[in-house]
């Protein structure tokens, strides 16, 4: 089981339907048969076999309730399974053992009558043939409840192990009552009932049919009848050949006939030759009935059952002939229009003035149905051509929606361009669509454009080489270089200072030999101490007060605290082998 | 094209066919019918997805390796009720685009989305007829009737139902189905949700699609 919400479906034919019309179909090709003849033998023998069957097997229910004692009620049987069988649309062959069965067992009227219907309920809601739902019942009546509980109704265990048909048959009838009447009322159990009013039929005509050829070929009996039946068939082969070459003897006469009638009326004897060509075709065809009604008229003295066949399976002959005649008769009708039109032509060049007008106007009157015919033809070309010029043009247009080369164009010349390329884009959107003049103005612009480019490209080729500025930078180097030179040389020849004394720097002569002329003396301040003799010694500076202190320490110091707990350690390591030391400065601990 | 028919799903005429066509002659079109069809109603099957309880609303409905049929003393086969497997509800909640087999009315649902599993089917339906659960006649009842309570307890179906929580009418504007054959927790709520956006969507879709393939037609048509 799932659940399904439905979005969008789609109707596909009712199957009860498709039944339904398959049904109907076969009903009319039956009733069709039946009337137009062609099937009539295979509907009559279907109809005879159904009527047989019918026959054996009421003949042995009758045998059956004789056996029991119950042949007085057949009729009243009969009757009420027949309304059963219109009323529910079961078949006999269902019903009518189903009936026995219970009657046998019960040998009740009533009770039989009674149980069959509630058998049908069975077999409606349960879905099984109504000979099963009986023979559970008549298993369940003499107390065999084995069989009424395998069915499935929902039975108690203790109704059915008690053996009380009573109960079981009012337990079974709270459940299933209705079933029958409510499966009929479908359309399939429509279908079963109009299947079974059909048979009804087919069974009368079956009796009917057989009734009447026995009553034909004054036969006793149905073996009599099969016999002139089947000694009719083989006579019936010869005379049905001797008929088809009658006919087409005839046909080749006929066709004959009318060509000679045909040569021989003159053209001036048009009206004439029509009225007497019809004349002789009714009179073939009459000829031709009487034939045929003669060939049947001697079928029938040869063997009335025969004859009766033999006069349904004429008629598709006698039909084929007639179509035949009715041919040649508008092909003679045609030749005498024509002959007819030729001859007041004929007549109308021998002088008759009259029919000389009457020919011309005619002439003119068809000139002018041409001409017209003609104009409308040509209307109709024209507006056909506009259609297919238009239908063009639309799908040129729609068919530019999606060109992706011009969409591309049109979407570049959106951008930032330079003058030569959109002149190209430009130049490529009009090639695509077709716009010669277009192109030609725009090929030409790109022209000039491409020649202004080159002739840029030319200038551009002619200029000097660019100049290196970095080529003076070896020489700048060189002449720092010398300027350091000379500040060393200076430094390291120049005079001893005395506090208080100006400086006067010497004369130097530079590496590159130019002349240097120092700047003016400087007066340096003397600050009290000899700078050669107050430098402080290593000794002079405390612990911490001095510029750097290199600690080597083993392992990773990465933060204060690293360097805190190692110092610590080396103090502790101190102080177990006799250098105490100990800062506290918050309780002066020294 | 399209047509609402009583009880019905919106019918559209030819639908069949054109899903046949565009599979063999437009296949992009094909996709893109699938693809916009899958936004339409993808979203639906999400929602009715995360409705789905995690475990099972009763703790003996869970489920649990075991053999899912039995004999009886008929010797007929008979499915045991099925146990609740969320995992197994959530994967059995889909739309489709495959025709389903004609109903009894003779409409063949094309689009549909669907609660497959039978654990998910429970978990929808059930107390949609009976909301106090089906009548009891207890476990000496026809095996075969599932229209009546087989349990040992009167009230299994109430309290079954009732553990479920709430059901949801699943009606829309454009439903045709009206009443209880749009009630249900998974599916139904999230469409009663949607409040008709996707089938709406989905319509819009087959539309489009047939249009576009109308068109395509009718420039092949006048090129040639």
């Amino acid at each position: 089981m799932s659940v399904v919400i439905d979005i969008a479906a789609q109707f596909t034919g009712k199957r009860a339907f498709q039944q339904a019309e398959n049904a109907a179909d076969k009903l009319g090709r039956t009733v069709k048969h039946a009337l137009i003849g062609v099937g009539v033998t295979a509907f009559a023998q279907s109809a005879i076999k159904a009527f047989a069957e019918n026959e054996k097997q009421l003949q042995l229910f009758k045998n059956s309730l004789q056996s029991i004692g119950f042949e007085f009620a057949t009729n009243d049987s009969l009757a009420f399974l027949n309304s059963l069988k219109l009323q529910f649309g079961v078949t006999d062959n269902q019903l009518i053992p189903a009936y026995e069965q219970l009657l046998t067992t019960t040998r009740s009227l009533a009770a039989s009558q009674n149980l069959t219907n509630i058998a049908m309920d069975i077999a409606a809601r349960q879905g099984i043939s109504v000979t099963q739902a009986a023979d559970a019942l008549s298993k369940a009546y003499i107390g065999n409840t084995r069989a009424i509980g395998s069915l499935g109704l929902g039975i108690s265990k203790a109704t059915l192990a008690s053996g009380d048909f009573a109960a079981i048959v009012k337990e079974i009838t709270n459940i299933t009552k209705g079933s029958a009447a409510a499966a009929a009322d479908t359309f399939s159990g429509k279908l079963s009932r109009l299947a079974r009013a059909a048979d009804t039929a087919k069974e009368s005509i079956g009796a009917g049919l057989v009734e009447a050829l026995m009553q034909i070929t004054k036969s006793q009996d149905i073996e009599q009848l099969q016999t002139k039946i089947i000694n009719f068939g083989e006579s019936s082969a010869e005379v049905l050949t001797k008929m088809g070459k009658l006919i087409s003897d005839n046909i080749e006469l006929i066709k004959v006939f009318g060509a000679v009638m045909l040569a021989g009326f003159a053209i001036t004897k048009v009206a004439a030759f029509i009225t007497a060509l019809q004349t002789i075709i009714k009179t073939v065809n009459v000829l031709r009935n009487s034939a045929i009604a003669a060939a049947v008229a001697q079928m029938f003295m040869l063997n009335p059952l025969g004859g009766a066949l033999m006069a349904a399976a004429m008629i598709a002959t006698i039909a084929g002939v007639i179509k035949s005649v009715d041919i040649l008769t508008a092909k003679a009708e045609k030749a005498g229009e024509t002959i007819r039109a030729v001859g007041t032509e004929q007549l109308g060049r021998g002088g008759d003035q009259g029919g000389a007008a009457k020919v011309a106007e005619g002439a003119s009157a068809r000139a002018a149905r041409d001409a017209k015919k003609a104009a409308a033809d040509q209307l109709k070309a024209t507006k056909a051509q506009t259609k297919a010029v238009q239908d063009q043009a639309k799908l040129k247009k729609a068919q530019s929606l999606f060109d992706l080369d011009k969409v591309q164009i049109l979407a570049a010349l959106q951008g930032k361009l330079s003058e030569d390329e959109k002149l190209r884009l430009q130049l490529q959107f009009a090639l695509l669509t077709d716009n010669a003049k277009e192109a030609d103005r725009l090929s030409n612009q790109l022209a000039i454009s491409q020649i202004k480019t080159t002739d840029l490209a030319t200038a551009i080729a002619k200029l000097p080489p660019a100049l290196n500025p970095f080529a003076s930078f070896p020489q700048w180097i060189q002449d720092a270089i010398n300027e350091i030179n000379k500040l060393k040389f200076a430094v390291s020849t120049g005079p001893t200072t005395t506090p208080g004394s100006p400086v006067v720097p010497p004369a130097i002569i530079s590496p590159s030999g130019a002349a240097y002329t120092p700047p003016a003396p400087i007066n340096i301040p003397t600050m009290g101490v000899n700078p050669q003799t107050s430098l402080p010694g290593y000794r002079d500076y405390r612990a911490g007060e001095r510029a750097s202190i290199n600690v080597t320490v083993q392992g990773n110091v990465i933060s204060n605290k690293d360097l805190a707990d190692t110092i610590r350690m080396q103090l502790l390591d101190s102080s177990a082998s006799g250098s105490f030391s100990m800062s506290n400065r918050a309780t002066r601990g020294d | 094209m399209t047509q609402r028919l009583g009880k019905m799903a919106t019918e559209v005429k030819g639908l069949i066919e054109l899903k046949k066509t565009l599979k063999h002659y437009d296949t992009d079109l094909s996709v893109q019918l699938d693809d916009q069809m899958s936004l339409a109603l993808g979203g639906v099957v999400k929602k009715a997805q995360s409705y789905v309880p995690g475990s099972s609303p009763l703790s003996n409905w869970s489920y649990r390796r075991r053999t899912e049929f039995f004999t009886n003393a008929e010797g007929k086969k008979i499915r045991k009720f099925p146990l609740y497997n969320s995992a197994r509800v959530v994967k059995g909640i889909q739309y489709s685009g495959t025709p389903r087999r004609a109903n009894k009315n003779g409409f063949k649902a094309v689009y549909y989305i669907i609660n497959k599993s039978a654990d998910g089917s429970i978990y929808e339906t059930a107390g949609r007829k009976n909301p106090n659960g089906q009548p009891w006649v207890g476990p000496k009842g026809d095996p075969f009737d599932h229209s009546v309570s087989h349990s040992n307890n009167p009230n299994a179906g109430a309290q079954f139902i009732q553990a479920f929580g709430p059901i949801y009418q699943g009606n829309i504007e454009s439903s045709t189905k009206r009443g209880r054959y749009m009630k249900g927790r998974l599916i139904y709520r999230a469409w009663a949700e949607d409040g008709g956006k996707a089938n709406a969507a989905a319509l819009i879709a087959i539309y489009n699609v047939n249009e576009q393939f109308k068109k395509k037609q009718y420039f092949n048509k006048v090129a040639k």
